[in-house]
């Protein structure tokens, strides 16, 4: 059976596409090693999802290559560090996002749809020739917004133009970086409240964590880490949720635990001195 | 504001979020109605010409006549309230 092609969209950069699209491939790969599961970067001139995963060094060859005939396809794949079914098709980062067409991409991710099970595909920020280049061959899209006014003013106008594209594709939303206390006291936006103003379905809910931010820095995606609470088990939970596997929303108010574990890694630090 | 004032702390302010709500609502709805390429001067037209083929058949309460764009999920319909005072005699 030819594979299934996700895209991570977002409109406004910096809401974590290219962090969902790393956690929750490595969460899918990790899950069942019967998946072969494949990310492709769309964001020519700006890569990031090599650095995400630790793969920046590996890069032989990337997808302009590949579309321009300059390699074969599977010359261009970087294999994961830890996982073996899961691959890396880069962008190229000397080049625009002009240099490839939604009909070039289309005939790329069904040569990739031969190879994996399922294909997530990292859009660029905007709406413009990347974001063009990123649907064309996509079957479903996961939306990437925080409880913010302008990534919600522009989730809603890439859903818009989903819809556009494709009148029956299946968009789903994932509300990154929520914060429970600032919830609580009626300072962000609510999952419900940001549910009510976009009305797509809800594929999950991520937690505001800095481990992310120490995860990036070692490469290695927090989905793998063997954290309980946050956002590298609200990655797993969604990986689980694309599997047909059902898992209640995480509870992004728990932060008890978190505030428990902040106050030992400080007095680990002060004994350390 | 003495000490009950001290203890009370400043009046309470509108939750920042539901202002964010709030604003985020009408924003949306403005850019929606914009890919749809319906300004507002063209919705107003829209009525009037509405309201000149229904008053050929019927005599229509004008001062009563609401037109607005409702927004459901992800669908916007329009809704036309036209009380009706009579119904013309036919032609």
């Amino acid at each position: 059976m030819p594979g299934k092609t996700i895209l991570f969209t977002s409109g406004k950069g910096g809401v974590g596409k290219t962090t969902s699209t790393a956690n929750i491939s490595v969460a899918l790969a990790a899950q069942d090693p019967n998946i072969n599961v494949c990310m492709i970067d769309m964001d020519i001139g700006l890569r990031n999802l090599d650095i995400q995963l630790g793969l920046e060094n590996r890069i032989v060859y990337n997808l302009v290559d590949v579309v321009e005939g300059s390699c074969k396809t599977r010359q261009a794949l970087v294999k994961d560090k830890k996982l073996p079914n899961l691959a890396l098709l880069p962008a190229a980062q000397t080049r625009d996002k002009t240099a490839v067409s939604p009909e070039q991409m289309v005939k790329l991710v069904d040569e990739l749809r031969e190879m994996f099970d399922l294909i997530l595909i990292d859009s660029p920020a905007g709406i413009e020739q990347g974001f063009h280049n990123s649907i064309a061959g996509a079957d479903e899209a996961i939306i990437i917004t925080t409880p913010e006014m302008s990534a919600v003013r522009d989730a809603d106008r890439v859903i818009g133009l989903l819809e556009a594209h494709h009148k029956k594709i299946n968009c789903w939303l994932v509300i990154n970086r929520l914060r429970g206390a600032m919830i609580k006291s009626n300072d962000m936006m609510s999952v419900d409240d940001v549910m009510e103003i976009l009305g797509v379905k809800l594929l999950g809910v991520i937690p505001e964590d800095e481990n992310i931010i120490v995860s990036t820095n070692k490469g290695e995606p927090l989905a793998l880490s063997k954290q309980v609470n946050g956002a590298g088990q609200a990655y797993r939970n969604i990986a689980m949720r694309l599997t047909g596997v059902e898992v209640p929303l995480m509870d992004v108010f728990n932060e008890k635990q978190n505030i428990i574990v902040k106050q030992f890694k400080k007095l680990r630090s002060l004994i350390k001195f | 504001m003495g000490l009950l004032g001290w203890l009370t702390g400043p009046p309470k302010e509108v939750a920042s979020k539901d202002e964010a709500k709030k604003r985020l609502q009408l924003t949306i709805f403005h850019d929606r109605m914009e890919v749809m390429e319906l300004p507002p001067e063209r919705l107003n037209a829209l009525r009037d010409e509405l309201l000149s083929v229904i008053a050929k058949y019927f005599e229509v309460d004008i001062g009563r006549t609401e037109c607005t764009l409702e927004q459901d999920d992800r669908e916007v319909a329009f809704v036309a309230n036209i009380p009706v005072k009579r119904l013309r005699a036919g032609g």
